[in-house]
């Protein structure tokens, strides 16, 4: 839970929103009452396990860390962020494909949108014509950027190893499998379906309720060789 | 071959100044008004003990080149435009970095690490090298500033850092980068405009050209 309080933070892209929070505690919005009842348990849990750790004399040392992980859990719980982070718990604990904020058609579009943000995001992953792109941001340096990312390149080729491909449909074509996957209401976060005989992952982001397509070749060249002991 | 011209361009600009520089009045007067009247000036920004940094507009008719050492002009200048000639492929750069460090955190120390999670620390340690390479690009690219004040805002913040060829295209009038950090002056930029002249004969289709 600490560790995916780190991760939703970082993944939707709130580094610098979060540094200014934990610079002035109490800026955001008091926690609501509905809802998310067993999450916030969970968040709740874990912050008191990491407050007795570090009021525990011998954890001196870590401390510092410590608070970072309960600023995290409290900024989340602060700032109202339930939703989002029951999403992308969901999202990650159903090992779905790297997470994103944002979908666009063009680059353009995507660059308008960042522009008009009063504070874009850093390190957060966005779609472009379903592809990979990382908003990467840094005060410091001025520099605003939208790499290409190849984290969908390696994610495929992990999953590929701890699930191999055994697809749930199969369609002729490109378009039939849009079809299918476009008139389900709440498809899985992931499942693997079968071409024209290729195998392909079909995607779907319930935070930006998008779906997508992605070749099995993608992962092509980026396979783990592992030169080490072989793993059962 | 862009090099080349650019240098010839350099040199050429440097002559014209150096012709120009006879006027003995000096004159620093507000911002130039119109594009006619930028490629006729010369940018001086200047570190001033107490006010700051500070800039002028000077007539290209009254500048007096000859205040101010000039390195820039000498034979060294071509070796000094090249660079900026910006060869380098950030994106390229990144994903080759990340390659090299997923294959480092291989076996079987790794098996139990939760998926993608290796890919974030990767993507995290090859992050800075990344921006790092952004910044430097952003350095060497031509700079285009549409309002005049943008461009001298710019280039006071970025005086230590610009190289002597860069270009900057102010309000549309190219302008390159003759000296950098020395007499007093901590950047001197002169219209590249002028000096079109000097090689546009070989740009011209032949009917163009008189005898």
């Amino acid at each position: 839970m600490a560790r995916d309080a780190l991760l939703f933070i970082e993944v939707t892209g709130q580094r610098y929103r979060f540094e200014d929070f934990r610079k002035s505690p109490g800026t955001g919005v008091p926690p609501r009452a509905e809802g998310f009842a067993s999450l916030r348990e969970r968040l709740n849990k874990t912050a008191e396990f990491f407050t007795q750790l570090r009021d525990e004399p011998e954890s001196a040392a870590e401390r510092e860390l410590i608070q970072v992980i309960l600023d995290a859990l409290h900024f989340i719980s602060s700032t109202d962020q339930y939703s989002a982070f029951g999403e992308y718990v969901a999202h990650v604990e159903a090992g779905g494909p790297p997470y994103v904020v944002a979908a666009f058609a063009t680059k353009e579009e995507a660059e308008a949108w960042l522009k008009q943000l009063p504070q874009p995001p850093d390190s957060a992953n966005i779609l472009i014509a379903n592809r990979y792109h990382d908003v990467v941001h840094d005060l410091k340096a001025h520099v605003l950027r939208l790499p290409r990312s190849r984290a969908l390149a390696y994610y495929l080729a992990e999953l590929k190893k701890e699930q191999p491909p055994s697809a749930v449909a199969s369609f002729r074509s490109l378009e039939e499998a849009t079809a299918w996957l476009q008139s389900q209401s709440e498809p899985a976060s992931w499942a693997w379906v079968l071409i024209a005989g290729e195998f392909y992952l079909a995607a779907y982001y319930r935070n930006i309720h998008h779906r997508a397509l992605y070749p099995l070749s993608m992962s092509k060249g980026y396979d783990e060789k592992s030169k080490e002991t072989p793993r059962q | 071959m862009r090099t080349g011209s650019t240098a010839r361009r350099l040199m050429a600009a440097s002559l014209s100044l150096l012709l120009a520089s006879c006027g003995t009045t000096r004159y620093s007067g507000p911002s130039p008004m119109d594009a006619h009247e930028l490629s006729s000036s010369v940018l001086v920004i200047k570190d001033v003990w107490g006010a700051g940094v500070t800039h002028s507009w000077e007539p290209m008719s009254s500048f007096d080149l000859s205040r101010y050492p000039s390195r820039a002009i000498d034979s060294s200048l071509a070796g000094r435009t090249v660079r900026v000639a910006w060869t380098r492929n950030c994106e390229d750069e990144r994903d080759a970095c990340v390659e090299m460090c997923m294959k480092s955190l291989t076996g079987p120390d790794w098996s139990h690490a939760s998926k993608g999670s290796r890919f974030k620390i990767c993507d995290g340690r090859c992050r800075p090298a990344y921006i790092d390479c952004c910044r430097l690009r952003e350095q060497a690219e031509v700079r285009n500033f549409p309002v005049v004040d943008d461009a001298v805002d710019w280039l006071k913040q970025h005086r230590k850092e610009v190289l002597v060829g860069t270009v900057v295209a102010i309000a549309g009038v190219a302008f390159v980068v003759i000296v950098v950090g020395t007499g007093g002056a901590a950047l001197i930029l002169a219209p590249a405009v002028l000096l079109v002249s000097s090689d546009v004969s070989s740009e011209l289709p032949p009917m163009a050209v008189k005898p």
